[in-house]
């Protein structure tokens, strides 16, 4: 039993070992956030900032561009695409999930094939139709490029979900006189709250994170998300390392705060989806 | 009316279905088809707006192969070469991670979701954080000296020799948690008492490896194969903000070249027939997917 024990233990001292070895880059990137201009330039770096300060974080505000209007940006364009996804695929995927449905299953197979598409392959004809309607230049239409990406997605996750939902529950529900719309509503969607928090999060961050869009629908530097706004930033500023991760670590903060209260709904979601297509 | 207009199964399910039908419609059916077709034409920023670009048949693709500077048939070798290193380098990692993490102690779930962060970062970060890590005065470098390895430092980056190579590297610390991750949960779903049972019988730890891990995990090790496969064959930002393609066009992939074609170069056509064959590479690898996971599951 103690040989069980302590071999827990090193198991534990292991993996610590692995976790602090494999996630040094998030921590190099945190440590030249720290650094001031000359110690950036030191050679050979050093290992732990000489006088650590957040003065960076304050400067990154006020000097350079429009780094706060980007995350402003970011912001609006994670939370549209992800209300935009939700909003469309939780009902279809409960479609999908519970009626007899002509052609079903090519529908699935739409779904599955639309959720491998490259960016790259709808990006030309996406510039096209949304220069054609003026929208370029507009955050909506990163907002629709990036909901597009993620709602054949959410319903491939979603739709396992509402799959076990016993079926006995509605009946139940509709005995009792509730409609269909109210039996979704009220009793559906309650017991599959994981799966719409795991669905709106995959989506929150596939707005959050995409590049390719902004960099292309957009030429105004004042509509751009932060990923378009560090992109460029580097471009500007390259060697100056401090800044340009100082920049990049606060792209990292929300996605730090999601994982850490939401990570449950994660996780499962994640292989879910993957695992079930 | 209305009541039964909300109680009938036809009406529900068609409302519900119909408007993410039709928004996927508009979003992603017709830019593919719009792709295919311009695949064929000789549409530019030039003549988009006047309307005179004609159908050219196959001129594109044919172009895109006789390129002189050979750019096209490197960057789908490139790709591949990117594609199947990853794949190796982050599934065989990825389930030493697994196997560890599997077992049972103390915070092993809070560090196996803290290894997700490199997962979840925007690719953007990533490469920037790489194009760092890599560049001549980086810590790579330093790191290679003082373990005696290197004599001068190198421009990794700007090398023709090793700028894959570093995109490589640095994808395969992205990928290596999300194969740990739907390993982990593969070998957790394996029944304990099936290893209790054959260690009855007397089965050691490599026989219940070998006899009883890795057949029970082949779907799982398939399907995540697969996936990545799919998700990395499609990458586009890690390399743009990593290497940008150079030097030279040296770590140019199928999806940069065809983002090259259209919007630097502004020859939409040839950018669409790029990401046309991008895309068929994904859909045949797709159609073997669906065909395991049909046999294997109840996915439809």
């Amino acid at each position: 039993m103690s040989l069980k024990h302590a071999r827990r233990w090193l198991w534990c001292g292991l993996s610590l070992v692995l976790c602090v070895a494999f996630l040094f880059p998030i921590y190099w990137m945190f440590s030249a956030s720290l650094k001031t201009d000359t110690e950036i330039f030191t050679l050979p770096a050093t290992l732990l900032p000489q006088s650590p300060s957040l003065d960076n974080y304050a400067e990154i505000f006020t000097n350079q561009g429009n780094v706060g209007r980007s995350f402003l940006n970011s912001f609006i364009n994670a939370t549209l695409s992800m209300a935009f996804s939700v909003l469309l695929s939780i009902p279809a995927s409960y479609s999908l999930a519970r009626f007899r449905l002509k052609g079903k299953k090519p529908m699935l197979l739409l779904f599955l094939v639309a959720q491998m598409l490259p960016p790259t392959l709808t990006l030309t004809p996406l510039f096209i139709m949304f220069s054609n309607v003026k929208l370029t230049n507009n955050i909506l239409s990163v907002v629709l490029a990036c909901a597009a990406s993620s709602v054949p997605f959410s319903i491939m996750i979603m739709r396992p979900f509402f799959l076990s939902v016993p079926k006995e529950l509605e009946e139940a529900a509709m005995i009792d006189g509730c409609s269909r719309v109210g039996t979704f509503a009220k009793i559906i969607l309650p017991v599959s709250y994981t799966g719409v928090i795991t669905v709106a999060v995959f989506a929150f961050v596939g707005g959050w994170n995409n590049l390719v869009y902004p960099m292309t629908f957009i030429q105004n530097s004042s509509t751009w998300p932060a990923t378009a706004g560090l992109y460029a930033y580097n471009n500007e500023y390259g060697l100056q390392w401090n800044m340009v991760m100082t920049y990049a670590m606060l792209l990292m903060v929300p996605l730090l705060l999601l994982f850490i209260f939401l990570q449950k709904y994660m996780v499962p979601g994640m292989a879910d989806g993957a695992v079930k297509g | 009316m209305r009541r039964s207009l909300l109680n009938s199964e036809k009406f529900v399910a068609y409302t519900f279905l119909l408007p993410a039908l039709l928004f996927l419609a508009v979003f992603c059916l017709y830019p593919v088809f719009y792709n295919f077709i311009m695949g064929f034409q000789n549409m530019d920023m030039m003549n988009l707006r006047s309307g005179r670009y004609t159908f050219v048949g196959f001129d594109q693709y044919i172009a895109l192969f006789l390129d002189p500077t050979g750019v096209f048939p490197r960057a789908v070798a490139n790709t591949f070469t990117y594609t199947i290193f990853s794949i190796i380098f982050q599934f065989t990692l990825g389930f030493a991670f697994a196997l560890l993490f599997a077992k049972r102690f103390p915070l092993s779930g809070f560090l196996r979701g803290l290894l997700m962060l490199a997962w979840l970062l925007p690719h953007t970060v990533t490469g920037l954080l790489g194009k760092y890590m890599f560049s001549t005065t980086g810590i790579i470098n330093d790191a290679l000296r003082a373990l005696g390895l290197l004599s001068e430092n190198v421009g990794w980056l700007v090398e023709k020799d090793s700028a894959l190579t570093c995109a490589i590297i640095t994808n395969i610390w992205v990928g290596i948690p999300y194969n740990m991750m739907l390993l982990t949960t593969g070998l957790l779903n394996i029944p304990g008492d099936v290893y209790e049972s054959a260690s009855i019988d007397g089965a050691n730890g490599w026989q219940r490896f070998s006899r009883i891990t890795l057949p029970m995990l082949k779907p799982t090790m398939l399907t995540v194969v697969v996936l990545g496969f799919i998700n990395t064959f499609k990458v586009f930002d890690l390399i743009y903000v990593l290497t940008g393609g150079g030097p030279v066009q040296s770590s140019e992939v199928l999806a940069s070249v065809a983002y090259r074609y259209s919007f630097t170069s502004g020859n939409f056509s040839k950018g669409a027939a790029s990401a046309n064959i991008l895309f068929i590479i994904l859909l045949l690898v797709s159609i073997y997917y669906l065909r395991f996971v049909k046999t294997d599951s109840e996915v439809m």
